[in-house]
């Protein structure tokens, strides 16, 4: 009930994303017409191709559509300039990539710290690393942890900053599944906490009763757009 | 260039498309590795194509020319001796001749001009030191007609036909030209004591021995025999012979090539020349290794994966390599053909140069095949070590390593948790955390750098010690105006008329003893300078700075003899005077003083009196003269009778000036637009490779919230610092070079010596810094217009 009350966090419409030009240009999105709730939990899904990750990137400030408006609280992203991309990057966005991207010449620590650093209201980097259950493997370089760890590192880096909204693109899909499943419980679990909106894109169909809400894309247009009032925990779900 | 490959037909395999396109989008780099390869051959084929067309024009003309072997000049030497002279096992030929200085009073020249009589045989050429006639004939056996230099025929606009004024053994006289010469004596035309062919204010002349030997009252005698050696003669025991021979004549001083002026000034410019052709190309190959050395890394580390395929389909490491060898060799290739031309039309401006100081019938710049084979060589060789260096470690991959994509960078070994680290904030750690994991890249970087700042400190400093030498030598040390010679030593009577001349507000005479000055085993001829005490206008001062007196006991020597001799202070060295009653005595080496031009002993007159025997005599005199009065001065010492040659020293500082100024300059111009090229290509590139390497990381920063400047202040600020260590580093190997070369430039004639204006410093820093800050304004071009996602994407 209270679930479908949620203010709006993006309102998003028309949404086009058009590589190239003429004859070799290629529509990764058609018109995508969403608006997504404050703390909802949106698994997104799709065939390869289908343009998940461009309407990752658009949403995220990475890149900007060919036309449509992406409003973020009522305030058109689509619209700000670098400085504002920046700014609202590292206050309110949090990423976590299916590659892990961490800074190979920091330690975890300093991964996180890299963030608490500059963000507008952080938690302690201890806070963060404890919540993906690495508080003892802060000192170690990238290199010393494993894909898990290091994805795990990458979301504690990803939620330190207490972001609004977290953009996940396949964040477990390099992973095996019983650490998928660790992965996906501490990030579902500190969404919910900080009250994060989450959109995350996955092939993985089994993850979907986790969400809130199911988007399905394909060819650049939403195929299917399911609510889910029961979600079910990481632990229920089988991978 | 792939459209190209495919209008001839040619179709690239996948691989060489693939090489050719990152190539592309590296153009800079690929221009910046083949400017260099560029400067470097230009500057080999321009510095040993010229030794080379020197040394073979000149071993050519002095061929042609039949220039003598040894001269031995003397005072007065009868006929007679030189048949036995001739006789002489080793001894080609024999030829007396006179030559005496004079000096004339040209239109134009307020000062006496300085000129040099050589007697010609009878109506003929002489068969030793033969000249080249430019125009005209030579003169009639019965006249006293003259044949005179070339060059000064030229800057006086005289032919054959007008007439000249001269004055001979104090009596002035008109004399008609017949014709203009050249002469392999005097291919770089100065007279003693000077450094820079003046063709104004320096002639020769050739005039009938009859007409020469009446003017400086030498009947029946001559005052120097040439000689020519047989194939194999053994030159120092001729040498002996006429020394011995010639001694009571006032002779014993025979010299050979290696001390005959002209000859000398040209070996001591092979040898600069040689100097840099040999040390500044192999720099500019080195710095081409290491550009090439970061392009082909960068094009490894990109193309691992295909590398690993390669050596899983059964590639051998060889096969590999060559693949990326190839490559190197093009871009060399390219930057070594643009060398040949480029050095070849700088060796074409250089032969220039040297044609306007140094007469030869003709000279021609031909580098010769050697050398541009040399050139070719060293370029290959650059890129081969460039090429070897960037795939050591991809050579040492597995194959399934490889092919994988690479995995985080192993920091852990640089912890680095020193509570110092920890307070510094993450931008920084980033900085130096990859400058130290990276340590020989760093310090190649640095070192590249540093590298040019070198070349430009170096090349520069040749500038500010020729400069230095010039304040020193022209303005501090010798104060005089004017410096007078005589044409035979006076008693001191002189100084007397000297001071009663127009302006003349002091004079200070000096007396030149010749004599052989020995020690151990080196020996060099060389006239002891008498002088007073003291003196206030030819100065001597020490490496400190302090001035030297001329001691009343014992020698004041040169740094350049100390050397020569192999001699310092309290050691002594032998004296055997050719002059007087050739007293042979060990004087004490009493102070050593700093010249850079020519060697020199000073000795105090009153010991000089009396070791020659012969009382005091003048020379010279050296005059400081009123300023305003200086033209009346010179009207008196070209009717003077006993005034053989008249040096000022402003003229002397500024032809030097003139020639530093035109050529000097111009030299220095290519040196500093080719050391910026080598800063500006290994700064640019490392800017660009440290972008490309850390593309992923700059993305990740970006999206994590750091603004544009966060991103740039750690790109660029690794930089920074490199360039930090490496500017006192290039200015430290830059002065080490210097002082390289000019020890190695340093000669008997002149010294080079060590000095580094700060100014120059300052200059190259500022060279480095623009290159920095434009390489840097570019990294941030493309920190602007990076792309995020596709940064953010696994390449390849
Ligand atoms: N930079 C680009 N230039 C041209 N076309 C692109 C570019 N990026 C994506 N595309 C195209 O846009 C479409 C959507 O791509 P997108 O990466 O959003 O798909 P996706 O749904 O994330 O696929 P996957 O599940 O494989 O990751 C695809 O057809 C893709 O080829
Ligand atoms: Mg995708």
């Amino acid at each position: 009930m209270t679930r479908r009350e949620r203010a709006p966090c993006f309102e998003i419409g028309g949404l086009t994303k058009i590589y190239g030009e003429g004859e070799a240009a290629v529509a990764a999105l058609r018109g995508i017409d969403l608006t997504i709730g404050d703390g909802e939990l949106v698994v997104l899904l799709g065939p390869s191709g289908s343009g998940k990750s461009t309407f990752l990137n658009i949403l995220g400030g990475l890149d900007a559509p060919s036309a449509g408006h992406v409003r973020f609280h009522g305030a058109d992203i689509t619209k700000f300039d670098d400085r504002d991309l920046t700014r609202w990057r590292r206050d309110s966005v949090g990423f976590i990539f299916q590659s892990y991207n961490l800074m190979p010449g920091l330690t975890a620590d300093e991964n996180v710290r890299l963030v608490t650093e500059i963000a507008a209201d952080p938690m302690p980097v201890s806070e963060a690393l404890e919540a993906v259950g690495l508080a003892k493997r802060g000192k170690h370089f990238p290199s010393e942890l494993s894909g898990g760890e290091q994805q795990r590192v990458a979301i504690a880096r990803a939620i330190a900053k207490r972001p609004k909204v977290l953009l996940c693109d396949e964040p477990t899909g390099a992973l095996d599944s019983a650490t998928s499943r660790r992965v996906l419980e501490v990030l579902v679990d500190v969404a919910r906490r900080e009250q994060a909106t989450v959109i995350m894109v996955t092939h993985h169909q089994g993850i979907a009763p986790i969400a809130d809400r199911v988007i399905r894309f394909r060819d650049g247009q939403v195929e299917e757009d399911v609510r889910n009032d029961n979600p079910l925990t990481t632990a229920e779900i089988t991978l | 260039m792939i459209a190209l490959l495919a209008r001839l037909g040619l179709k690239p395999r996948p691989l060489t498309l693939k090489l050719i396109r990152m190539l592309g989008s590296m153009r800079l780099q690929v221009l910046a590795v083949s400017l260099v390869v560029t400067a470097g051959t230009a500057v080999h084929v321009m510095m040993n194509g010229v030794v080379n067309s020197l040394f073979i024009t000149r071993d050519t003309y002095y061929a042609e020319a039949m220039m003598a072997h040894l001269w031995a000049p003397a005072v007065r030497i009868p006929g007679g001796i030189v048949e036995t002279l001739a006789r002489h096992p080793g001894v080609a030929r024999a030829e007396p001749r006179i030559a005496a200085a004079a000096i004339l009073d040209m239109p134009g020249e307020t000062a006496p001009v300085k000129a040099r009589v050589i007697s010609l045989p009878e109506g003929r050429q002489p068969f030793i030191n033969r000249l080249h006639l430019t125009g005209g004939h030579l003169p009639d056996a019965h006249t006293d007609d003259l044949v005179i230099a070339d060059e000064f025929a030229e800057a006086h606009g005289l032919k054959p036909g007008d007439t000249i004024e001269a004055v001979l053994y104090g009596a002035k006289k008109r004399f008609r030209i017949t014709g203009t010469a050249l002469s392999a004596e005097f291919i770089y035309a100065i007279p003693p004591g000077e450094l820079i062919p003046d063709p104004r204010r320096f002639a020769v002349f050739w005039m009938p021995e009859r007409a020469v030997s009446r003017a400086f009252k030498m009947e029946g005698a001559y005052n120097e025999i040439l000689f020519r050696l047989m194939p194999g003669a053994m030159e120092a025991d001729v040498k002996a012979a006429a020394d011995r021979l010639l001694l009571p004549y006032g002779g014993g001083n025979t010299y050979g090539r290696d001390t005959q002026l002209s000859n000398q000034f040209i070996e001591s410019e092979f040898q600069q020349l040689n100097v840099t052709g040999g040390i500044i190309p192999p720099i500019f190959m080195g710095v081409a290794a290491y550009l090439l050395n970061i392009v082909v890394s960068r094009i490894t580390d990109q193309e691992r994966g295909q590398i690993g395929l390669m050596k899983a389909f059964g590639y051998t490491d060889a096969a590999i390599a060559r693949h990326y060898l190839i490559f190197a060799y093009a871009m060399v290739a390219l930057g070594v053909a643009a060398g040949f031309i480029v050095g070849t039309r700088m060796g074409g401006g250089l032969a220039e140069i040297y044609r306007a100081y140094y007469q030869f019938p003709s000279l021609e710049f031909t580098a010769g095949l050697p050398v541009y084979l040399q050139g070719l060589g060293l370029a290959f060789l650059a890129a081969t070590v460039g090429v070897f260096i960037a795939m050591r470690r991809v050579i040492a991959l597995r194959p399934a390593v490889a092919m994988s994509p690479p995995a985080p960078t192993d920091y852990s070994h640089l912890r680095l948790d020193s509570p110092l680290f920890a307070r510094l904030d993450q931008g920084l750690r980033l900085i130096l955390r990859h400058l130290v994991r990276w340590p020989v890249r760093s310090a190649l970087t640095c070192l590249g750098i540093a590298l040019g700042m070198t070349i430009m400190v170096a090349a520069h400093s040749m500038f500010d010690g020729v400069n230095f030498m010039m304040q020193l030598q022209f303005q501090s040390l010798n104060r005089q105006d004017v410096t007078v010679g005589f044409i035979e030593d006076q008693g001191e009577g002189i100084v007397h008329e000297m001071a009663a001349l127009p302006g003349v507000q002091r004079v200070e005479p000096f007396y030149a003893a010749p004599a052989i000055l020995k020690a151990g085993t080196y020996e060099r001829a060389l006239s002891l300078t008498g002088r007073w005490p003291d003196t206030k206008l030819s100065l001597m001062e020490n490496e400190a700075g302090e001035a030297v007196p001329v001691p009343p006991h014992g020698l004041a020597i040169s740094a350049s003899l100390s050397e020569r001799l192999q001699v310092g202070v309290g050691d002594t060295i032998h004296v055997e005077f050719r002059t007087g009653a050739r007293k042979r005595v060990d004087l004490p080496v009493v102070h050593i003083f700093t010249t850079y031009i020519g060697l020199s002993a000073l000795i105090d007159h009153n010991e000089l009196a009396a070791l020659t025997g012969l009382g005091p005599r003048v020379s010279g005199v050296h005059l400081e003269v009123d300023p305003a009065r200086m033209d009346d001065l010179y009207a008196a010492l070209k009717k003077a009778p006993k005034v053989a040659a008249v040096t000022s020293n402003a003229n002397a500082y500024a032809v030097m000036r003139a020639m530093m100024d035109e050529n000097l300059n111009t030299m220095n111009l290519f040196n500093t637009a080719f050391a910026s090229l080598i800063a500006f290509g290994v700064v640019f590139s490392s800017a660009r490779i440290s972008f490309a390497e850390r593309v992923r990381e700059i993305a990740t920063l970006r999206v994590l919230g750091f603004s544009r400047a966060d991103v740039n202040l750690v790109l660029l600020g690794e930089l920074g610092i490199l360039i930090f260590l490496a500017l006192p580093l290039g200015g430290f190997m830059g002065r080490q070079l210097a002082g390289m070369l000019a020890a190695k430039m340093s000669s008997e004639l002149f010294r080079v010596p060590e000095v580094t204006a700060p100014w120059t410093y300052g200059y190259a820093t500022l060279i480095i810094v623009i290159a920095a800050a434009i390489s840097g304004w570019m990294v941030m071009k493309q920190v602007r217009t990076l792309d995020l996602v596709s940064a953010l994407k696994y390449s390849d």
